[in-house]
């Protein structure tokens, strides 16, 4: 399937460049915890991550990163549509030191869908997915999957919650006392820290 | 006596042994990895990036070499290349790209160098020994592995034709292989020989540092310019995909007709083939060269005349310096030739299955002993790829695997190259890139549809 995938991919032009906005926070913790890159389909991109979860992630000892991709917060516009989103992703990860944890919300978690079939992302969450019903395609790598959202948030109804997490054969994470905008809600703190406790777990 | 000597072989149980810290070194010991494999991998030097590092003594490098396939093409598909490189990248940026995978992947810790290996041997089950001698170490250790994974290239043994009169020559004769820039042109008269990527290029230097540069070719190629269209001309190919392959090549001869014109003009032969029956050559500089008068081609050499060249159509010229960039022959002295297919037909090549799969052992994989029409990297990325699935198939059932096995004979059948490539050995190695990576798709698709929860 990813064979498939690559040849069609390389028969078309691939996407123009554009200048991507990463705003990164590392940690001044020594370990071997992968590296974690987020993504949001909220227009705000990567600055969404900057005020809480950044920092955050670092002082749980992760070095942590956010990338706008094209359109987004301090991106530029560029062409190719889906396609040239997730160029931007797989293009910001290959670019971070090791490989990474990612972590896509909203329309991000379809991005990030289709990223994790090119690049083997080292594991991935899926928080609050929008426009994504199954995997484009399985993930490269074997990485492990988390499916999360808020059994309160409309445009990530817990049904397709449960759906998409079926598809990737698990099963989601559900938390109650937030909305959609897991990043910068007033609850924002013990969603992220049910994450990077599954990511401390999946790794062990 | 070392710990592990010569005689009792030190059990690595699962592991898998890689040969080379190269391109397909590395995609083997990432994928292999990757589907749960422990990996270790020996490298004779000590750096990674086998040819792409120029540092190595006999890296077929030089200073101008950049790739000839676009960077869309030729990066890993799993790992771009950085969207602001060039489109057609030069070598250090290559081998810096490698590093990156290196690290990114963490695949360091998994290689040994300066080791290297003396002999592989086939043990019980399907197991190799494989025996190292390191170079600081004066004797030999032995391991035994489930499985031998060889990728120690093959643009390293340099192959020099022999022409009457050569051996009392006069003037100086070298292989490409020991050509690093153009200051050893300078002041001289240079006649470069061999009309591949490497000929080309090197008389595109000579032209404008040499005194003066003859070019000789055996026969007309078709020259490939980077770019049509304003695109790097492999993806402008890529973008015909759908065309059935007779038009598509009728399309793109016409192209390059329309742009370079009559060969004859430039006093170079008409080439004797189709488009894609023969390694392309890629080269946009050639043709302003000649038509500057700064590169005069010439046929095939008849013979050398003490300073003297002369060549087929009796002209003679007196270069100072002979470049000979008539390329490479893989080896594997550390192999018993039948493990690889190889016998007096063969003129030293390997015959395996799906080029890849060793006809004599379920065990044994020759990575990246390829010549692509377009770019080899990720081939060899699928070519590691079906090796992980190939091993954990046979891991969970060996029954299968011999089921699978008749699959890969059948897949070897199949033409990998266009059936009217010319046959000179330099290509035995030839394939269609696009016929290559379905056929690999296929033996990758049987693979995981018969290891259904069986692998990882």
């Amino acid at each position: 399937m990813s064979l498939e995938l690559w040849q069609r991919r390389i028969r078309k032009a691939p996407p123009n460049r554009v200048t991507r906005e990463v705003i990164e926070k590392l940690t001044d913790i020594d370990g071997a915890a992968a590296p974690v890159l987020c993504v949001t389909g909220d227009p705000r991109g990567a600055g969404a991550f900057e005020k809480h979860w950044l920092g955050h992630i670092a002082e749980r000892g992760r070095a942590a990163y956010a990338v706008s991709v094209r359109g987004q917060g301090n991106t530029p516009r560029g062409d190719a549509g889906l396609a040239g989103k997730v160029h931007d992703l797989v293009q910001t990860a290959v670019s971070l030191p090791r490989r990474a944890v990612l972590i896509g919300h909203g329309q991000g978690a379809l991005w990030l869908a289709h990223a994790a079939t090119r690049y083997p992302v080292d594991a991935m969450v899926l928080l609050a997915p929008q426009g994504l019903r199954r995997p484009p395609a399985m993930p490269v790598g074997g990485a492990k999957v988390l499916v999360a959202g808020s059994s309160t948030d409309r445009k990530s109804p817990t049904k397709r919650l449960e759906q998409v997490a079926g598809e990737y054969q698990t099963a989601p994470l559900l938390f109650s006392s937030i909305g959609h905008d897991f990043m910068t809600d007033a609850g924002w703190r013990a969603p992220l820290d049910a994450i990077l406790d599954w990511l401390d777990d999946s790794e062990k | 006596m070392s710990e592990y000597g010569m005689d009792t072989a030190y059990d690595r149980g699962d592991a898998v042994c890689v040969i080379g810290a190269g391109v397909s070194g590395l995609l083997a010991i990432k994928n292999l990895r990757e589907h749960g494999f422990k990996v270790d991998c020996y490298e004779k030097d000590t750096a990674i990036g086998g040819s792409w590092n120029i540092t190595q003594r006999n890296s077929p490098m030089y200073a101008s070499a950049h790739l000839i396939s676009s960077r869309p093409l030729t990066e890993f598909p799993d790992f771009p290349m950085p969207d602001d490189w060039p489109d057609y990248p030069h070598h250090s940026q290559v081998l810096s790209y490698l590093e990156r995978y290196a690290d990114h992947f963490g695949l360091r810790d998994a290689i040994w160098f300066g080791s290297e290996i003396e002999r592989i041997e086939p043990a019980d089950r399907g197991r190799f020994d494989v025996v190292i001698r390191s170079a600081a170490g004066s004797s030999g250790r032995r391991l035994r592995y489930a499985a031998v994974v060889i990728a120690n290239g093959h643009n390293w043994d340099p192959y020099m034709p022999e022409y009457p009169g050569q051996q009392a020559f006069r003037g100086q004769i070298i292989h490409s292989v020991s050509y690093q820039d153009a200051s050893r042109f300078r002041g001289k008269k240079v006649l470069v020989v061999g009309a591949g990527n490497s000929g080309c290029d090197l008389a595109c230097e000579a032209a404008v540092s040499a005194d003066a540069c003859w070019h000789s070719a055996r026969r007309g190629y078709w020259h490939t310019p980077k770019y049509l269209y304003g695109k790097p001309a492999d993806q402008v190919d890529a973008g015909l995909w759908w065309l059935p392959t007779g038009l598509r090549r009728r399309f793109s001869e016409r192209v390059i007709r329309r742009a370079l014109g009559d060969h004859r003009r430039f006093g170079l032969p008409e080439p004797d083939h189709r488009l894609k029956q023969a390694h392309p050559i890629v080269n946009s500089h050639i043709f302003h060269h000649i038509g500057h008068g700064s590169i005069v081609p010439k046929p095939d050499i008849a013979r050398f005349d003490g300073r003297k060249v002369v060549f087929t159509d009796d002209s003679v010229v007196e270069p100072d310096l002979v470049v000979m960039a008539t390329g490479y022959r893989p080896r594997f002295s550390f192999c018993d030739p039948e493990l690889l297919g190889i016998n007096p037909d063969t003129n030293g090549f390997p015959r395996l299955f799906a080029q890849l799969f060793s006809p004599a052992s379920e065990t044994l994989f020759v990575a990246g002993l390829l010549q692509s029409d377009s770019a080899l990297f990720p081939l060899v990325h699928w070519q590691t790829v079906a090796i992980a699935k190939w091993l954990q198939v046979r891991n969970a059932s060996p029954e299968r695997a011999k089921e699978f096995r008749s699959q890969v004979i059948s897949e070897t059948g199949q033409r990998f190259s266009d059936p009217n490539t010319i046959d000179t050995p330099r290509h035995t190695l030839e394939v269609s890139s696009q016929r290559y990576a379905s056929s690999i798709g296929r033996i990758i698709d049987t693979l995981d549809n018969g290891s259904d929860g069986a692998g990882k």
